[in-house]
């Protein structure tokens, strides 16, 4: 890479690191493992940043390959692993997000499947739209949106100890 | 599900988000150099692969040698493109100048832009890229045609030297590779592997240069990339005869070296990359169509850089362009397309605020730093039928507290939207002149 095209990636990086870092934390809910996604995408954006630096959005373009990395990850064999929040209790929400409701929904996000996982993230932490969301996932607008109803469904029915009542 | 669920959710992700992080393990030093040591990985293994190959020359009967040369002979090959006697020192970003001339029936340039990151491809003065995809077998060719002079490692004098021993990194343009080794001939030019096969760079014209490599779509990638390309039949798993490598981990995997084997791509993926690339055509006549106009032209000393474009139904489709001075050829840039999805709308707090024009929000960010100015303004929705709409431009000379010239006249990102002018989503009405 040419030192001026270098220096820019650092400089996107050094400014981009806690962002990148919460996204990948939402999406696995551990900061290791966290860390280990962004090092794994921000080496994939090296090796890409002359398309990046081009593209409408970094932020976009990078936190696509975070995605797609997280995404890659867990298709593969050694991360099919148990996972640790697969029975859940079931807790009431607080209205506020003190820390033990972090701590259940963190845990209700864990149970989710990773692509359901990753839509929420995109969806109601990145405010992405359904389709920008559908872009960065590569399926259409209909799976994301069924996607995102299932996953709600499954976070109320976690978080809610009285069963839902609305249609 | 119901606006309360999300916005239950929503608070709840930021209140995660939020939680005291510890200190950042995440190694930029280390992200950097892994690029330089894939490459350092493939040139360590590279004595053993010429000893093997000399091994496998000297040790394979015959028999095995010639029933090769009669598949490689008898396996039909399209008829090569016209040569190429003068390519330009520079292309013209608005009429692209090299396109696929022949690509394998399941392989299509729409599906590729379909796929690989809705960035489209690229039209510049320097350089222009394709991209084909067969997306069921999560395969992807990139083609990148480079003008003239741009490869100066490949200087005549050079070759003899690359042929011996290699070279670790030749960066043409935006792009960069190995060269592993000699490729047949391309149309009578020389041509060498890179990436041990797994793409070929050849002299299209005396002095100019494009490369062709096989890549697998962003879907079946990931850091097991490999794994998956030999999956999709690009690779073998390995060839026989090539020997262990000493290297092993996720770098070794990430390098083609996987169970301390090295995994070439197949003898038909080179095959296949040798008849595409002969295959280029060369001095493209056909405009790019974009679906707006910039009244008024560029500041002085400005000139068109690049084109982002897609392929749809056979049509090339202008999706951005990126203009500027020479002290910053990439300082404004203005993106719109009729792609179903467009993402790239980001608001960052502290830096961007929200601001109603054309009857739409649009997410206003500006950077003001002393050796950093710049400015993007983002649609968060469709503006007349177009997707993505989004205009950016730096106020000064990256890392400098300098003004970019010109860029005052401009107005800024605002003053640009007052001027920029939508062509709705039907490509006839689209325009071959983006720039007034």
């Amino acid at each position: 890479m040419r030192p001026s095209r270098e220096a820019e990636y650092t400089d996107y990086i050094q400014g981009r690191l806690p962002w990148l870092r919460r996204v990948a934390y939402l999406l696995c809910q551990d900061w290791q493992h966290a860390d280990d996604l962004v090092q794994t995408a921000i080496t994939r954006l090296y090796t890409h940043w002359g398309r990046a630096r081009n593209a409408a959005s970094i932020d976009a373009y990078t936190r696509t390959i975070l995605i797609r990395t997280f995404l890659a990850e867990r298709r593969s064999a050694w991360t099919r692993r148990v996972s640790l929040f697969a029975a859940y209790p079931e807790l009431p929400v607080a209205p506020a997000a003190d820390p033990d409701t972090r701590l259940d929904v963190r845990a209700a996000l864990a149970s989710l499947p990773p692509r359901q996982r990753a839509t929420l993230v995109l969806r109601f932490y990145c405010d992405l739209p359904v389709d920008g969301t559908a872009a960065e996932l590569g399926c259409t607008p209909g799976t994301v949106k069924s996607q995102t109803a299932k996953a709600l469904t499954a976070l109320r029915r976690a978080l809610d100890p009285v069963p839902a009542e609305e249609a | 599900m119901d606006t309360r669920d999300e916005h239950t959710v929503r608070t709840l992700l930021r209140a995660i988000a939020s939680t005291p992080e510890p200190p950042a393990a995440v190694d930029l030093t280390a992200a950097r150099r892994r690029g330089s040591r894939r490459l350092w990985i493939r040139r360590a293994a590279l004595p053993a692969l010429a000893l093997v190959a000399l091994a496998v020359a000297l040790t394979v009967p015959r028999s095995l040698v010639f029933n090769h040369s009669e598949r490689t002979l008898t396996t039909p090959r399209p008829p090569a493109s016209s040569p190429v006697a003068d390519a330009p020192w520079q292309f013209d970003p608005l009429v692209p100048y090299a396109s696929f001339g022949w690509l394998p029936p399941d392989f299509s340039e729409s599906a590729a832009n379909a796929i690989y990151l809705n960035q489209g491809v690229t039209s510049a003065t320097d350089f222009v890229s394709r991209e084909a995809a067969a997306p069921a077998a999560g395969h992807l060719l990139y083609l990148q045609v480079n003008a003239r002079g741009t490869c100066p490692v490949f200087a005549a004098g050079a070759q003899a030297d690359i042929r011996a021993r290699g070279t670790d990194q030749v960066t043409c343009t935006d792009d960069s590779f190995a060269v592993t080794g000699t490729a047949p001939d391309i149309n009578g030019r020389p041509a060498f592997w890179t990436d041990h096969g797994s793409g070929v760079v050849w002299e299209y014209a005396p002095g100019a240069w494009a490369e062709l490599s096989a890549a697998i779509t962003p879907a079946a990638g990931g850091p097991h990339s490999r794994r998956y390309a030999a999956e999709a039949g690009w690779v073998t798993h390995p060839r026989p005869g090539v020997p262990a490598a000493s290297v092993s981990g996720g770098a070794a995997l990430e390098a083609g070296i996987r169970d301390g084997k090295v995994l070439l791509p197949s003898a038909a993926t080179e095959e296949l990359l040798l008849k595409v690339a002969a295959r280029v055509v060369y001095g493209g006549s056909t405009p790019l169509a974009f679906p707006f106009r910039l009244t008024g032209g560029l500041p002085a000393g400005w000139r068109l850089r690049q084109a982002g474009f897609a392929v749809s139904g056979g049509r090339m489709l202008g999706t951005s362009i990126t203009a500027g001075p020479a002290a910053d050829t990439s300082a404004f840039s203005i993106g719109a397309s009729t792609a179903a999805a467009q993402g790239g709308c980001d608001f960052v707090t502290g830096q961007s605020s929200y601001v109603t024009r054309l009857g739409l929000q649009w997410i206003y960010r500006v950077l003001s730093e002393p050796d950093k100015n710049w400015q993007r303004l983002c649609a968060t929705g469709p503006v007349d039928g177009l997707t993505g709409v989004s205009i950016a431009m730096d106020m000064n000379v990256p890392g400098f507290s300098t003004p970019l010239p010109g860029a005052a006249t401009l107005g800024g990102t605002q003053g640009v939207l007052t001027r920029l002018r939508l062509l709705g989503p039907n490509p006839n009405s689209w325009t071959t002149s983006p720039l007034g």
